[in-house]
């Protein structure tokens, strides 16, 4: 239980640097601690049948359930490529305006014509 | 980036370590913790640990942007002509063809998706790397 | 080659398409434009699925189901594909709009390979999403989708788009973390990803693992709703579509945000959850208001047309949350007939934009100078979207109304109608004024206007022509559509002289709003409200208060289910 509202406490921790942070990079960076803790959650609730790695050697010693693993595998891949992809907008967005800080260049793009 | 000797030593000897390794991940990836995704990660992060240490120029020179543009569109396509084969072997798409065991079971097909994904994967990660860092130069 | 081995081919083909035009970015000479490798590309992975659905058509009507496990792995292990009804028809209209906004891209000119790479990739994405039938390969598909996304967004590095393009991705991951979470619920209730398997689980399970289960729905169906863009999610999307490039926006609109919802669809018909389908009813309906008064306020017209899509995916998801054959019916057929309008509105605004330099609607008078398709493709998108027959809006509008039945989401509906007739005639009347003498310089010069013609030409006038096409065949279409979305469900639709009158009331009204909403106050009322709903902070709070008014839609209905 205490690990699962520690993962649910780490999930917060992120959303809240998403909403409050105006800073770009930290933005990306609070999307990746959200990605973690649902990594962390589901890695976690796969343990439950048991702790070793999915290698079936016939015998039958209680191993990891394997699809939760999969799937995060999958997300942390994804998780990689959309980091990259924000912090190069972020980049790129930095190069236009000269700051990272969001409320600035959302102003300055509503005063363009 | 500021070049130091420090930095420059010690990334020269662990860049080639952990070029190892993520080929090493690659390979054992169907055993042990690993794969071609992980493995591959770890291959772009040694270039990038080399072009820290020697200067982003001297790996651009050797890895341009080209040829890691070509190393990844290749990947691509021969991942899907893996995909084909397996169609054409009768086995539906992506489906394992090679059957043919070893000591660990018929693992044939793992170790050569897990290999194209890992060069993809690399060649990828490493060009995004080197020239987002080669930018920063600027 | 029987339905299963060809089925497997509408994903498929997109994806090995996609491999031609990297080939040629990475092997071939640097270009600006597509090369003979890349349009081999687009025309394998635009127009083959097409060919591969007409002739599945027949596995899947009344009712067929065909299910194909990828890699003739066991069903228990491998990924699965399912392509029913529904799928069949989203499939269908997400091809139709794929093609024709390739068309006009490629005749448009200025896109590289690697755009064509990216476009081809979405489709593959889009396809494939349709095809899932388990949590997984969908998780992976929307990833994908939202990806190639957010770079088609970016393409053209316009900086209100790459600003765009980021806010969407920060509200479209924290949204996905969401569906993971979700997911976790789910799994851990139901034991199994299997969209089919989860259903007949959960059916004879425990209270608390069915309460678990309802939690779980609700943060999929927050998670997706992010991706279809209702209310309260809305927030990414105006300046996300307004600021793409034409074709870009006009896939977005037309088929993206649809595909979510068909996944959507297809999750809460496993498990039958009544209080959150009745949430969307209402929040379909706040949303088809909501969007609709906000659009009137845009001064810029893809901004205006991107409002809209909130609106009328409002509509779709009200007809939706009625819950009976006929709302299934009606939201299915309105996904369709707005992929048609949309993007065939959105290639010939943005066109004529393009032509008068600016986006800004009040410049633009006059913009459809020298652009005849533009003007075409106009007036038959916006007689389309304000539901005048015998356009394919005008069916399927009125089956949405049908279905939604009277009450307040009724009469929501009709409000929302009235004003979706006032933004296009202020439209219409902006566009269609005469401009003052020597205020336009043609923004375009003579050969890019020739491009523009040839691109609207191929990409606008096809869906022009199938907009009224498939209005004058509702008879016929009506009760085939029925056959796919809502099997069992005899449907009959004819155009009736009520209906006509009570369409033309509509617009009239709509017509007086217009004129209202153009004059000075109007005006100046207008531009108070016109960011309201959008913008990076309020797009993120909105989407929390989404979640969390979900969320407790999912704990109550969790705990009210009888054991």
């Amino acid at each position: 239980m205490i690990p699962r509202l520690l993962c649910g406490a780490i999930l917060l921790t992120g959303l809240a640097g998403l909403v409050w942070n105006r800073n770009l990079i930290k933005k990306v960076a609070a999307l990746s601690v959200m990605n973690s803790a649902v990594i962390l959650l589901f890695v976690l609730g796969g343990s439950e049948t048991g702790i070793r790695s999915p290698i079936l050697t016939g015998t039958d010693l209680p191993v990891v359930d394997p699809l939760p693993q999969a799937l995060m595998l999958t997300a942390i891949v994804v998780g990689v490529a959309v980091t990259a992809l924000a912090l190069v907008l972020a980049v790129r967005l930095h190069e236009r305006f000269g700051t990272l800080d969001s409320r600035e260049i959302e102003e300055r793009i509503r005063d363009e014509p | 980036m500021r070049k130091t000797d420090a930095l420059s030593v010690i990334t020269g000897k662990l860049g080639p370590l952990v070029l190892v390794f993520g080929a090493y991940l690659i390979a054992f990836g169907h055993v042990s913790p690993g794969g071609g995704f992980q493995g591959g990660v770890v291959l772009a992060s040694g270039v990038l640990l080399l072009a820290i240490g020697r200067g982003t120029d001297t790996v651009l020179a050797l890895l341009t942007p080209r040829l890691l543009a070509r190393i990844e569109a290749s990947a691509f396509a021969l991942l899907l002509v893996t995909g084909l084969a397996g169609m054409l072997a009768g086995k539906g798409f992506f489906g394992n063809f090679l059957t043919a065991g070893g000591p660990a079971g018929p693992v044939g097909f793992i170790i050569a998706l897990n290999v194209l994904i890992g060069v993809k994967v690399g060649a990828g990660v490493a060009y995004l790397c080197l020239i987002l860092l080669k930018d920063s130069d600027r | 080659m029987s339905p299963e081995r060809l089925a497997l081919w509408i994903a498929l083909l997109p994806l090995l398409a996609a491999a031609l035009p990297l080939l040629e970015k990475a092997f071939g000479r640097p270009r600006t434009e597509a090369g003979p490798a890349s349009d081999l590309g687009a025309l394998l992975g635009l127009a083959g699925p097409l060919a591969v659905l007409a002739l599945l058509y027949p596995a899947v009507t009344d009712g067929g189901i065909v299910h194909l496990t990828l890699g003739e792995w066991s069903p228990s292990i491998g990924i699965r594909y399912r392509l029913d009804g529904p799928a069949w028809f989203a499939s269908a209209f997400t091809a139709v709009v794929s093609l024709c906004a390739g068309l006009y891209a490629r005749a448009r000119g200025g896109y590289s390979p690697t755009f064509w790479f990216l476009f081809l990739l979405c489709h593959w994405s889009l396809q494939s999403a349709l095809l899932a039938a388990d949590f997984f390969h969908l998780f992976v598909c929307l990833e994908l989708m939202a990806l190639t996304s957010y770079v088609l967004i970016a393409y053209k590095k316009e900086s209100a788009a790459l600003f765009a393009s980021f806010n969407y991705l920060m509200v479209s991951t924290a949204a996905i973390v969401f569906y993971l979470f979700g997911l976790y619920l789910l799994y851990g209730a139901s034991g199994t990803l299997s969209i089919e398997e989860a259903g007949r689980v959960l059916a004879s399970a425990r209270p608390r693992e069915r309460g678990l289960a309802a939690l779980g729905l609700a943060f999929l169906a927050g998670g997706l709703g992010v991706r279809t863009a209702f209310l309260p999610f809305h927030g990414w999307l105006p300046d996300a579509h307004a600021s793409a490039p034409h074709p870009v926006s006009a896939l977005l609109s037309g088929a993206m945000i649809k595909v979510s919802f068909f996944a959507q669809w297809r999750i809460l018909s496993l498990a039958e959850f009544p209080m959150l389908r009745e949430s969307f009813l209402w929040l379909g309906a706040a949303g088809a208001c909501a969007g609709v008064v906000l659009a009137l306020c845009q001064s810029d017209a893809k901004r205006l047309l991107a409002w809209h899509s909130v609106s009328q995916v409002g509509y779709v998801l009200a007809a939706f949350g009625a819950g009976s054959p006929a709302g299934l019916l009606a939201a299915g057929l309105h996904a369709a007939a707005h992929g048609l309008f949309k993007s065939l509105l959105f290639l010939s605004v943005g066109s004529a934009a393009d032509a008068a330099g600016s986006r800004n609607a009040y410049r633009m008078a006059g913009a459809f100078r020298g652009l005849p398709e533009a003007a075409a493709g106009f007036v038959f998108g916006a007689l389309s979207i304000a539901a005048l027959p015998p356009f394919i809006g005008a069916v399927s509008k009125d089956l949405v109304a049908y279905a939604a039945g009277g009450g307040l989401p009724g009469a929501l509906l009709l409000a929302a109608s009235v004003g979706t007739a006032a933004s296009f005639s202020k439209l219409g009347i902006l566009f269609f004024s005469a401009p003052e003498p020597g205020s336009r310089t043609p923004a375009l010069s003579a050969v890019e206007l020739g491009r523009l013609r040839a691109a609207l030409r191929r990409g606008a006038l096809p869906l022009a022509a199938l907009c009224l096409g498939t209005g004058l065949a509702a008879p016929a279409l009506v009760p085939a559509a029925a056959g796919l979305l809502a099997p069992g469900y005899t449907a009959a639709f004819a155009f009736s002289l009520s209906g006509a009158a009570k369409s033309l009331g509509i617009a009239a009204a709509g017509f007086a709003a217009a004129r209202a909403v153009l004059s000075p106050r109007g005006r100046a009322l207008a531009h108070r409200f016109e960011r309201l709903g959008t913008g990076s902070e309020t797009t993120l709070t909105l989407t929390l208060l989404g979640l969390a008014l979900l969320a407790a839609l999912g704990g109550w209905a969790g705990r009210g289910i009888p054991g």
